[in-house]
């Protein structure tokens, strides 16, 4: 999954528990990267993901920085499609790895464009 | 000596002028009074500055009781100006109740009423009461400790209202004589209530009764007070009926001749003939054109005219305000005369020059007030709706600094999600790969 | 009239018929269950719709109540302006001065609707008016309600049961007390939507198919635009999610629904400009929020579970969720507190404590929907499946998958809310439909199976095989019976109680026939009659949308409650002195009052009886010149004849109400018909600031016109008390009470 999510966990205190999480993190990562040793795809997937994570980040980071939210709507919209678009990646992620049944990789690849051209719609309605 | 003679000849020509004004709602005048108490030839003169002011006087005598007095005929007023000299009797005030000179009155006639100390005319009383005027009641008159002549004079100071009485060069009178019967008045505090002529420091009112408490003390009294109702219709009282006698007159001459001339309408009648708001710019677009939002420019013009005697001239003033009002006044605004009105050249142009609506939507009221103790009374109001800004009216987001980093990153995102659905459309090869590697995992 | 009963009976037992048509397979089995099934659906769409009609029959086509009036105008507007205009439109005709900005603050969905198929209608050649489709807007979505009920019960677990639950919701009284013809309410498609929404959301997390979480957000965003009670989605989708993750049973499927639904469906509520950034900032919607970034974290747990041993992960986890919901909860309450949230409405309160509204916001409280539900009501709304409802419940966990849980949650949170306020009833009805529907499908699963009879020899012995056929059949057939009896009931109330516009008044005459009381209509026709057409009229917010409506005046306060201070206004007005009402009033440029009095007539729901929420609501911005306590008389009662308290009788309320009662009668003794109590002339004080201009036919609406200021400038008492004075009254010899000039 994201690296992201893993920095959160970091600040744990115990030492032992830190061991854990060190080791957890570890295997996790290991399994990763075997994961999209192979699948170009995946790999594919994993970058744009890394790419709307900076851009959410630095985002926030702005308006972090400039103290003002003031065209509120056009940041949401900013944000939001960021972290939608990395969602749906997710999704089409966890579809392509583990198939549901009744829908077929081709098929889940259909519908996550459509959710996504929904998606970009709305988002750019809404900064208009 | 030919610049004084021209002087005079200029006097001579206001006067007639002045002699000749009319008055701005008609001339049907109409005397009531009562031979028992007076005799209207000791007014011959009075009657004659009327008939110089051309009015076209009635005059009714109301001992006989059969008399009738019909003020209306159906709801058509027959009279503009009615004036009342003291009358007695239980008859005239069936025939003249006070609940018909108030509608006489509402209906914008004008009134001059006069009272005597040893008369109690009841009507007239009710109907000054009804105004916020309270004459003192019989039996009681008015004397003034430092005049021991029986005939009470009154002085140009005590004079309280400029616009009725504006103490000029012309007039030579510096006091008038009231006779030896004066009723004083108090007044409530109304603001329509004009009072005219106050009593001296020195005066008070008393009976034949020395128990009696006084009705009014020093200054508290007034001998003359007009009143101007809302729809400008004007009512004057006078304490005296000798001060309108012959033998009186020249000296009361000036005094008179102001007091019929503001209650009779010759005089301080200003009128808005055009009231208007509309955007400020080049093509000044009208509200039904184009409704106002919040923060529009806006102009707000009024135009003031004023009868002369004669004919309408432009009504020219420094203290004629707009009001923006909504419950509150938001704006009130002191407007600046433009000169005589291009539409209507006998009224004077007033405008607020361009001003800026408030930052809030909702109805708004444009209102002119101008309400001068003396002056009949303009009020203009429009009520008109500001709306909010339309969802395309706010800045739109390239037009914000700002929002170049959100629009940025949006098209980054919508650009490589394009390129990404390419890409992977062009890398099918990998999918067979990616599942193979899966199981193996798994 | 019964020919409508026979329609609805016809669905089911066409459902038996199609049961027992199941039994008998033969050759043509799935044709005839086909066309059978089509067959049900036109008999449901007939039955409902026609269910609906009842009030157009009875009344006429007209539309129903007060919101709806509201609606009505707006969607002429829309109808008669451009959407461009419809979506910045400020209404300058209603809260005067403040103005509306009516584009902003309504959900357009219903509007937007009827307006499209008004257009689509014009431009397949079918002028029809927009009041037509207005008054059947409502029956028309009902039928799209029964079958997007059907396929949602046919996720939860077959067609049998979806059928008869496509029946149920068709005709159950809860669900057409708000949607009968002329209930142009935003219920009307709400309900509809929210069955939707719910269906795809079902099918979404079964499938774990993107397009159908999509298709949720999109019904999601329709029924934000349609609808207030879209926040009851936007909590009970996390609420489920939540629980399924308490379960235990996270899967990658519920990832991917519940993602796709909240992003797609957070960022599009967004676009309606009533709503706003509220699904950021409003904590109604933090739930939402919270799970969503709970997903991620399970998500990622789930990853990670897969990879390390099953003991470290449970410390693991046991760790970051207490850490995790410790900055969660701290952050919550430090945006709340830093007020970059906002603060909890009182209407949320209101749902947690029943008494918390009736204590702080007396608005909130004096809206008839928003008191608590009564048992009756419950029965009357659903009749037997009411009792059907927990058996139902109890089955769910019987076989306890996703969507079983979905319909547990959805019950268990509704009903509670349901109890609280009685305008939820119309969001749990439908859960009722669906659960009982299940219930009794599974019933007749079992006991309307009578192949023992066409097999008796591999049962076993006859006699037993006859028990259990007598047993079946008993069963069967009271629950036939059962089914016969809720039709019949659903007839009679929603012909009884739900069918009355409201705006005019069924009654009977002496002779036992149908009278209408047209009061209503009577005097909004008056005002759009004799009144200017700037005139603004006063009268309590009950009655603003239809004023607007009806007699297309400018109004000072409306159903839409949005300013309590405004609101407070009217209020003092009504329960100050007429001195000073008349300047209150006069302040706000009104020309008329207008006030509902149900005294002549017996008719509750009048001005008199709300007089005391009037008074609460004014007290709330002026306790100290508003007193509830001075309205009562010592005994604590709420009276209005000779012995009412002093300030009741000097309200403006009591005297426009009672004005010229007593008259009325022979006697002088006025009884008025609601309090029971008589009023006589002598305890009514004269109106002096007011002139009656008109009374309806039974008095139910009484109007009142403030006079002109006083030309002299008297006060309108000295006024009044001038002209009743006699014309030989003789001047007073005695020295004036006034103000002296200074």
């Amino acid at each position: 999954m994201a690296p992201v999510m893993q920095k959160k966990k970091n600040p744990v205190q115990k030492d032992d528990i830190k061991k854990d999480f060190a080791e957890a993190i570890n295997l996790a990562l290991t399994s990763y990267k075997n994961q999209i040793k192979n699948n170009r795809k995946l790999r594919l997937i994993d970058i744009f993901a890394a790419m709307l994570v900076f851009i959410g980040i630095f985002q926030t980071a702005f308006v972090g920085i400039i103290q003002d939210n003031y065209p509120f709507n056009a940041f949401l919209a900013g944000f939001i499609i960021c972290v939608g678009q990395f969602v749906l990646l997710m999704c089409l992620r966890l579809q392509l790895t583990h198939p549901f049944e009744g829908i077929s990789k081709s098929k889940a690849f259909g519908e996550f464009v459509i959710a996504s051209l929904i998606l970009h719609f709305t988002c750019l309605h809404f900064i208009n | 000596m030919l610049g004084l003679r021209y002087i005079q000849l200029l006097l001579v020509l206001v006067c007639s002028i002045l002699a000749a004004a009319k008055s701005a709602v008609g001339s049907r005048t109409l005397v009531v009074f009562d031979d028992r108490v007076d005799d209207l030839s000791t007014y011959s003169e009075f009657f004659n500055l009327l008939k110089d002011h051309e009015f076209d006087v009635t005059t009714l005598e109301l001992s006989d009781k059969s008399t009738k007095i019909n003020l209306f005929e159906r709801d058509t007023r027959l009279y503009d100006h009615l004036i009342l000299f003291p009358v007695k009797g239980k008859h005239y005030s069936k025939q003249l109740a006070a609940k018909k000179l108030i509608r006489f009155n509402e209906d914008g006639g004008n009134v001059l009423a006069l009272t005597v100390p040893q008369v109690s005319s009841d009507p007239i009383h009710l109907y000054l009461n009804q105004l916020g005027i309270y004459p003192s009641p019989r039996t009681q008159s008015l004397h003034d400790l430092f005049q021991d002549s029986t005939d009470l004079l009154f002085s140009v100071e005590q004079l309280e209202n400029e616009i009725v009485y504006s103490n000029s060069n012309e007039k030579q009178q510096d006091s008038f004589n009231f006779g030896e019967s004066v009723s004083a008045a108090l007044l409530d505090n109304r603001e329509q209530i004009v009072p005219i002529l106050q009593a001296s420091k020195t005066s008070f009112t008393s009976g034949n009764k020395s128990r009696e408490a006084s009705w009014t003390d020093g200054s508290q009294g007034y001998v003359v007070a007009g009143f101007q109702n809302l729809k400008n219709a004007r009512s004057t009282w006078i304490g005296s009926v000798q001060f309108l006698s012959n033998k009186h007159f020249k000296q009361n001459q000036d005094l008179i001749n102001e007091l019929i001339s503001w209650t009779l309408q010759e005089k301080a009648v200003i009128k808005a003939t055009e009231v208007n708001h509309r955007h400020s710019g080049d093509n000044q677009t009208s509200y039904d054109e184009l409704p106002y939002k919040v923060t529009d420019n806006v102009t707000y013009t009024v135009s003031l005219t004023q009868w002369d005697g004669q004919k309408w001239v432009p009504y020219v003033s420094d203290d004629v305000q707009f009001e923006l009002r909504q419950i509150d006044p938001y704006y009130r605004i002191t407007m600046i005369p433009q000169g005589p009105s291009p539409q209507d050249p006998t009224s004077e142009l007033y405008s607020t020059g361009s001003f800026k609506l408030p930052n809030r939507h909702g109805m708004f009221t444009f209102v002119t007030d101008y309400k001068r103790s003396g002056l009949s009374y303009v009020h203009e109001a429009d009520v008109k709706a500001i709306r909010h800004l339309a969802n395309d009216e706010y800045p739109r987001s390239y037009e914000i600094s700002n929002a170049w980093v959100y629009l940025a990153s949006i098209a980054t995102v919508i650009i490589s999600f394009i390129a990404f659905v390419l890409f992977f459309i062009s890398t099918p090869a990998s999918l067979s790969e990616g599942v193979s590697t899966e199981k193996k995992t798994n | 009239m019964s020919e409508i009963v026979e329609k609805i009976v016809v669905p089911d037992n066409a459902v038996t018929a199609n049961e027992e048509s199941k039994v008998t397979s033969g050759k043509y089995v799935s044709f005839i269950q086909s066309s059978l099934k089509t067959l049900i659906f036109i008999a449901i769409i007939v039955a409902s719709i026609s269910s609906r009609l009842f009030a157009v029959v009875r009344f006429e086509s007209i539309i129903h109540e007060f919101d709806p009036w509201f609606n009505y105008r707006a969607t002429q507007y829309l109808v008669n302006n451009s959407f461009k205009d419809f979506l910045n439109w400020f209404d300058e005709r209603t809260w005067y001065p403040l103005g509306r900005v009516t584009g902003g603050t309504l959900y357009p969905g219903l509007m937007t609707t009827s307006a499209f198929i008004w257009h689509a209608l014009r431009k397949i050649g079918l002028p029809v008016d927009i009041r037509n489709i207005c008054v059947l807007f409502a029956p028309a979505f009902s039928a799209i309600t029964a079958y997007v009920t059907y396929k949602l019960t046919c996720e939860l677990k077959d067609q049998k049961a979806g059928l008869l639950a496509a029946a149920f919701i068709g005709i159950v009284p809860g669900y057409i007390s708000r949607s009968v013809a002329g209930s142009y309410d935003n219920e009307a498609i709400a309900i509809t939507l929210l069955m939707a929404t719910f269906m795809f959301w079902i099918k979404g997390l079964k499938q774990g198919s993107i397009l159908n979480s999509s298709f949720a957000a999109l019904c999601y965003f329709y029924m934000v635009s349609a609808w207030g009670g879209y926040v009851f989605i936007t909590n009970l989708i996390p609420f489920h999610v939540f629980c399924l993750i308490l379960m235990g049973r996270y899967t990658a499927k519920i990832y991917v629904a519940y993602n796709t639904w909240f992003v797609i469906g957070t960022i599009a509520s967004m676009q309606i400009p009533f709503v706003g950034f509220l699904p950021i900032k409003s904590n109604d919607h933090m739930a939402a929020l919270g799970v969503f970034g709970l997903l991620q974290l399970v998500a990622l747990g789930d990853f990670v579970k897969t990879k390390i041993s099953e003991k470290k992960f449970k410390l693991i986890m046991w760790v970051s969720v207490i850490l995790i919901m410790v900055i969660g909860v701290a952050g919550l309450f430090a945006l709340t507190y830093l007020g970059l949230i906002a603060p909890w409405t009182g209407r949320f309160y209101s749902l947690w404590d029943t008494n918390y509204a009736r204590i702080h916001i007396p608005i909130i409280a004096s809206v008839s929907e928003h008191q608590p539900i009564t048992w009756p009501a419950f029965f009357l709304d659903t009749h037997f499946l009411i009792w059907l409802f927990p058996a139902a419940v109890f089955l769910m966990f019987m076989d306890l998958k996703n969507e079983h849980v979905f319909i547990i949650v959805y019950s268990v949170l509704c009903s509670y809310f349901a109890g609280v306020m009685v305008r939820l009833m119309l969001t749990l009805t439908p859960v009722i439909c669906i659960s009982g529907a299940v219930a009794l499908s599974k019933l007749f699963d079992i006991y309307l199976d009578f192949s023992p009879i066409f097999s008796t020899k591999t049962t076993g012995t006859k006699k037993s095989s006859f028990m259990t056929v007598l047993t079946r059949g008993l069963v069967s057939a009271s629950f036939v019976y059962y089914l016969y009896l809720f039709v019949h009931h659903c007839t009679w109330v929603t012909q009884s109680a739900y069918s009355s516009p409201s705006v005019v008044l069924p009654s009977q005459n002496r002779d036992g026939s149908m009278a209408i009381i047209d009061d209503y209509r009577e005097a909004y026709y008056w005002l759009r009659m004799n009144t200017d057409y700037d005139a603004k009229i006063a009268s309590w917010w009950d009655y603003g949308y239809q004023i607007g409506g009806m007699a297309d005046r400018t109004t000072l306060v409306d159903n839409n409650t949005w300013n309590n201070t405004h609101i407070a206004i009217v209020g003092k007005a009504m329960a100050s002195p007429e001195e000073v009402s008349y300047e209150l009033l006069k302040e706000h440029d009104v020309d008329y009052v207008l006030i509902i009095f149900g005294g002549v007539l017996g008719f509750g729901g009048d001005d008199i009886n709300k007089f005391l929420w009037m008074i609460r609501i004014a007290e709330g911005i002026w306790p100290e010149e508003v007193k509830e306590r001075d309205f009562f008389v010592n005994q604590g009662e709420f009276r209005v004849d000779s012995q009412a308290s002093e300030t009741m009788k000097k309200s403006l309320m009591y005297k426009m109400s009672y004005n010229g009662f007593a008259d009325l009668f022979p006697n002088g003794q006025g009884q008025d018909r609601v309090r029971q109590q008589v009023i006589t002339a002598d305890d009514v004080e004269n109106l002096d600031y007011f002139d009656e201009v008109f009374s309806s036919e039974n008095w139910l609406v009484r109007i009142y016109k403030l006079k002109d200021l006083d030309v002299e400038g008297r006060d309108l008492s000295d006024v009044a008390e001038f002209e009743r004075a006699k014309n030989t009254k003789r001047s007073s010899n005695k020295k004036p009470q006034i103000e002296l000039r200074v």
